[in-house]
Formats: C-alpha cells, sequence, structure tokens
C-alpha cells in the first residue's frame, strides 16, 4: 500500500505515474472534496451495521428493505400504466438475445464480453450494491476518465466481492468505464467462475497481461 | 536475393501443396521441387503446373542426394500439420520428429542451402489456466506438454535451433501458426464445427484464436521470399472468438459435456471417425490460446487479412455448413415473441378498462 498521509498523495512517481493513497489520515471523517479517492464499503450485512451502528439510515425496528434512495429497475410487467418506452426496451432485450444465440458479438483477446457483462453481469450485481453491501464511494474524481490507472484495493476474503463492488463502483462513476480485474489463476482454473471473470474482463494477474491491459489505456484493479 | 531452388515438404497435404504451387507461379524462382511420401490428390497436382514433385520420404538420407543433386538453397519443411487429422500416433511423431532430424542434416551437408523455413504451431505455448492472456514469441509454456503433437513441435523447433548454431550462414525462420481454417482445408478443427452437435466441456469457454489458409500460404510465400525474418514468429489472425460463439455463429448446437465424461465422447467421436482429439486439444477446449502478433505485423511486416471471426465466416461460408440454428429461425423467433407480448399487453390494457 502507498503512504498514509494525505500530504504526500500530491507527490509525483518519478517514472510520471501519479499515485493516489486510498488511505487517508483519518479514516471516519466526511471526505473533504480534495480527499484522496476512497472507496469504502461496508463490508457486512446490513443487521450487523445496525448493530455497530452510528449510521444506521433505517430506523432500528425496520424489518422490510430500507426504502432505496435510487430508483430501482422499472418494473417491465404488462400494467396498463406501462413506461411509454417499454416496447422499444423488449425490442432490444430481444436483440440482445438474438445476437447472444447468433454469436453475433464481440469479445477482446483477454476475452472480455463488454455487452454481456454490461446488460447482464453488472445488472445483477447492482441490486447486492446497492441494498446489501450499500457500498459507499468517495474521491471517484480521481479515477482518470480516459487513461489507464493501477486501482490497488487492501482485500480481504476468498470470496472477491470486494472486486465486484469494485468494478460496479468503476463503472458507475466514470461514465462507464470497465474496471479490468486482476485474478489468482485458480480462479481461472475452475470451471464457470473461470469463464465468467474473463467476460467480466478479469485476466491472470501475470505482469504482462498488466502491462497489455494498462498500456493500451485500461484501468485495472489488482 | 530471390531464391532460385525452392524445396518444399509435405506438397501432399494443404499447405505445403498449395505453397509449391504459389511458389511455381512465381516467375523468379527457378525450380521447385515438392517432396512426399504419397502423391498429392488429383485437385492439387493440377494447380501444381511446373512443381516437380519427388516422391521420397524425407527420413530416408536419400533427401541428401536430392537437395545437393538439384542445388536446393532454400528448404519449407511444411510436413508438420498445423492441427493433425486423426491421432497423433508413434507413426506421425516418427514422421515428424526423425523426418525433420533427417531432413536438417541433410541441409546441414548441403553448401547450397541458405535459408529454411520451418511450419510450426502454437500449440508449443501449451493451454492451460495459468497462461497470460497472450503469448509472445519469448515466452515458454508454462506447462510443457510431456507428449503428443505439442511436444513433437517443441523438438522440431529445438532441432532447427540446434541446426542454425551450426549453420550460422542459413537463415532460419519459425512459424507458429494458429488453428487453420477456411473454406478448402481439411483439419481437426473445421471437422470439429462441422458436427452438427458439437460437444465442448462444460464449465468452461476456450478463446479461439484462428488464421485463415489464404493468409497462412500468403506468410510462407513471404517467408520463402526474404531473409531478413525474424527467428520465431507467431502467425495468428487479429481478434478472438469465444468456442460458444463460434458454435452459435456456424449455427450448431452446443453440447455441453461433463469433464469427467468428455473421455467418453472423444472415444465415441473416435471411434466413429468423426473427429479425434489429442489430450491437449481437449485442454485447448477447456482454456484456449491467444498469440501476441506484433512481430508478425513489424518486423515480419505482414498484416493477416481475415480476422478470426472473419475467417471462421469464411469457412462457414465456404463449406455450405448447413445450420442447424439459422439466423432466419432465431429472427423469426424473435419477431414471434415481440408480437406474442405486444398482444398480451393489449389484451391486458382491454381487461384492466374493463373493470
Amino acid at each position: 500500500m502507498t503512504g498514509d498521509g494525505p500530504d504526500d498523495r500530491r507527490a509525483p512517481d518519478r517514472d510520471g505515474a501519479r499515485v493516489v493513497p486510498l488511505h487517508p489520515a483519518a479514516p471516519d471523517e466526511p471526505a473533504a472534496p480534495t480527499h484522496p479517492t476512497r472507496t469504502r464499503r461496508r463490508a457486512e450485512p446490513r443487521r450487523a451495521a445496525r448493530r455497530s451502528g452510528p449510521t444506521p439510515v433505517a430506523p432500528v425496528r425496520a424489518v422490510p428493505e430500507p426504502v432505496t434512495d435510487e430508483p430501482a429497475s422499472v418494473g417491465t410487467g404488462a400494467d396498463p400504466g406501462l413506461p411509454s418506452d417499454w416496447e422499444a426496451a423488449l425490442a432490444d432485450a430481444l436483440a440482445f438475445l438474438r445476437r447472444r444465440l447468433t454469436g453475433d458479438y464481440a469479445v477482446d483477446e483477454f476475452g472480455f464480453d463488454p455487452e454481456l457483462t454490461e446488460r447482464v453481469l453488472l445488472a445483477l450485481l447492482r441490486p447486492i450494491y446497492r441494498r446489501w453491501f450499500r457500498v459507499e464511494l468517495r474521491g471517484a474524481d480521481r479515477i482518470p476518465a480516459e487513461r489507464g490507472a493501477l486501482l490497488v484495493g487492501n482485500h480481504s476474503g476468498t470470496l472477491a466481492w470486494d472486486a465486484l463492488m469494485t468494478q460496479v463502483a468503476v463503472h458507475e462513476a466514470t461514465d462507464g468505464r470497465f474496471l479490468r480485474l486482476l485474478g489468482a489463476d485458480l480462479v481461472f482454473a475452475t470451471p464457470v467462475m473461470g469463464d465468467v471473470a474473463r467476460r467480466m474482463g478479469a485476466t491472470l494477474a501475470a505482469n504482462s497481461d498488466a502491462e497489455r491491459l494498462l498500456s493500451s489505456g485500461q484501468l485495472v484493479g489488482v | 536475393v530471390a531464391p532460385s531452388v525452392v524445396l518444399v515438404t509435405g506438397v501432399s497435404r494443404f499447405l505445403g501443396g498449395h505453397l509449391a504451387a504459389r511458389l511455381a507461379a512465381d516467375p523468379s524462382i527457378g525450380r521447385v521441387l515438392g517432396v512426399d511420401t504419397a502423391p498429392p490428390g488429383p485437385d492439387l497436382r493440377s494447380r501444381m503446373g511446373r512443381v516437380e514433385f519427388v516422391r521420397a520420404d524425407i527420413r530416408n538420407p536419400l533427401i541428401a542426394k536430392v537437395i545437393a543433386r538439384a542445388d536446393v538453397d532454400t528448404v519449407v519443411h511444411a510436413a508438420l500439420s498445423p492441427d493433425p487429422s486423426g491421432t497423433w500416433g508413434s507413426a506421425t511423431k516418427e514422421m515428424s520428429v526423425l523426418g525433420t532430424m533427417q531432413l536438417l542434416a541433410a541441409c546441414q551437408k548441403a553448401s547450397t542451402v541458405r535459408r529454411v523455413v520451418l511450419e510450426s504451431t502454437t500449440a508449443v505455448y501449451g493451454a492451460s489456466p495459468l497462461d497470460p492472456a497472450l503469448f509472445d514469441e519469448t515466452m515458454t509454456p508454462n506447462d510443457l506438454p510431456t507428449s503428443g503433437y505439442a511436444r513433437d513441435a517443441t523438438e522440431i523447433e529445438g532441432y532447427l535451433r540446434g541446426f542454425s548454431r551450426r549453420r550460422p550462414d542459413v537463415s532460419t525462420t519459425v512459424l507458429r501458426f494458429a488453428s487453420l481454417v477456411g473454406p478448402r482445408i481439411d483439419t481437426v478443427v473445421t471437422r470439429y464445427f462441422a458436427l452438427p452437435v458439437v460437444p465442448t466441456v462444460l464449465g468452461y469457454d476456450a478463446r479461439l484464436q484462428l488464421l485463415h489458409e489464404e493468409d497462412a500460404l500468403a506468410v510462407l510465400e513471404r517467408a520463402v521470399a526474404r531473409d531478413d525474418l525474424p527467428d520465431v514468429v507467431n502467425v495468428a489472425a487479429d481478434g478472438v472468438l469465444l468456442l460458444s460463439q463460434a458454435i452459435r455463429r456456424a449455427g450448431r448446437v452446443p453440447l455441453p459435456v461433463p469433464p469427467p465424461a468428455v473421455g467418453v465422447v472423444g472415444r465415441v467421436l473416435a471411434g466413429a471417425r468423426i473427429a479425434s482429439f489429442s489430450p491437449e486439444q481437449l485442454r485447448l477446449l477447456d482454456f484456449g490460446r491467444v498469440v501476441d502478433t506484433t512481430r508478425l505485423r513489424t518486423d515480419f511486416g505482414f498484416t493477416p487479412r481475415w480476422t478470426t471471426v472473419q475467417a471462421f465466416d469464411d469457412f462457414v461460408r465456404g463449406r455450405a455448413l448447413r445450420p442447424v440454428i439459422t439466423h432466419e429461425r432465431v429472427e423469426e423467433a424473435e419477431r414471434l415473441v415481440d408480437r406474442g407480448v405486444h398482444a398480451a399487453a393489449r389484451l391486458l390494457a382491454g381487461l384492466g378498462a374493463r373493470t
């Protein structure tokens, strides 16, 4: 990890790459506008968070899901009060299915399938991101808008939930940029998981792969 | 300096035969000798024109006499097919490994030889979950195969390195070809995708990188014509297809087979003489393999005309593979569902208005 002081975040690296620390001096202060990038997520489910609770949003006795601040995905049931663009959405979804069935889509050399990631995989992760982990994102403006960057996280646990949540966060915060994760070889040796990981843009944590992604201007996550 | 006498091995196969035919069409080349143990088929022979066919076994030291007598200056060893159709048994191994050994020994003695081009395969990189996404020419495989086709290819490349140490005056180039597809070539890959129901390994979706047969021939032709080319070059098309995607593009039905049953399915297909897979081809179906082609573009100076997707589509069209699932049928189903949902919505809206 990089230095902890907020003052050394501006120290330019010798090679011109800028190191943005993710750990500011005081972890629980609200982020100032100039605060370093910091993706903080509540690692534990809602109940645990409530117990330790200086930050509960929902009332203590609230049993159902807390009200989400974002509108949930629009229900496409055949209600009379349908949203006006449901027909377009249906045609779009069917066209997507058709492209899948006829193999009419593109993947890159790493096996990354942007369309599937954006429309299916990230869409599945987003409710988990909002409602289960209730991720807070700060300092996302420090993520470059088009150049390459290496995002380093301190992640724990065997299931890389934090990596997936960071991927959702980066996609939302950067107007649709994809975080290309570097994974352990075990991921790619596992059936299904290796396949899904490659389709989501992950690749092996090897120097050659990381360098290739960074030099092509991608956001790389470790 | 343009080559004057070229010797091509393996001319009864696709690559060797068509390369010989192309070289024969080039008036700047004096003579083209084609060597193989069996004569080329009638279609190939009709294209070959002035190619002089020499029926010889390269394992036999007699090949040295052929080289010496014709003053051969360029040897293209195209005996190792990039995708062996059929099992890679001991006979093929002997042919390719011992044949290469004898051929290179003959070249070493012949003072006229000044260029050797070897056709190899990207299988030398292996296929494993430890692999980087792309292999470049300097990388070595993570799991060196202990036997079979990839191992033989590695050995053959080793012989050529030894040869170029002993004959530093001879320029050598190893061309590592990706799996070839195209309307005319017949390999284990093309047979595999011609199956109406294509077995895959459940839980894995390999990345495939292919090469169009015409690009392969153009690369071989360039390797013969020039002698200032790199020692080792990956030859593959741009882009990648996922195995499942390729099966769908061909209108085939994928049949995911659980890994323990893969061996049985493989044996059934081999027994029915449909297609047979070597263990490393099965690993390729699990993990796939993609190579970096920067050196091909820059140092070698060749850009493939077909991308992987275009090459595959050309193969599907050229073979006139009748799709089991056609695009039209999928589009029809799409329209049907769309209309159905619209009708249901109108119906429900009508009911809602009545109540």
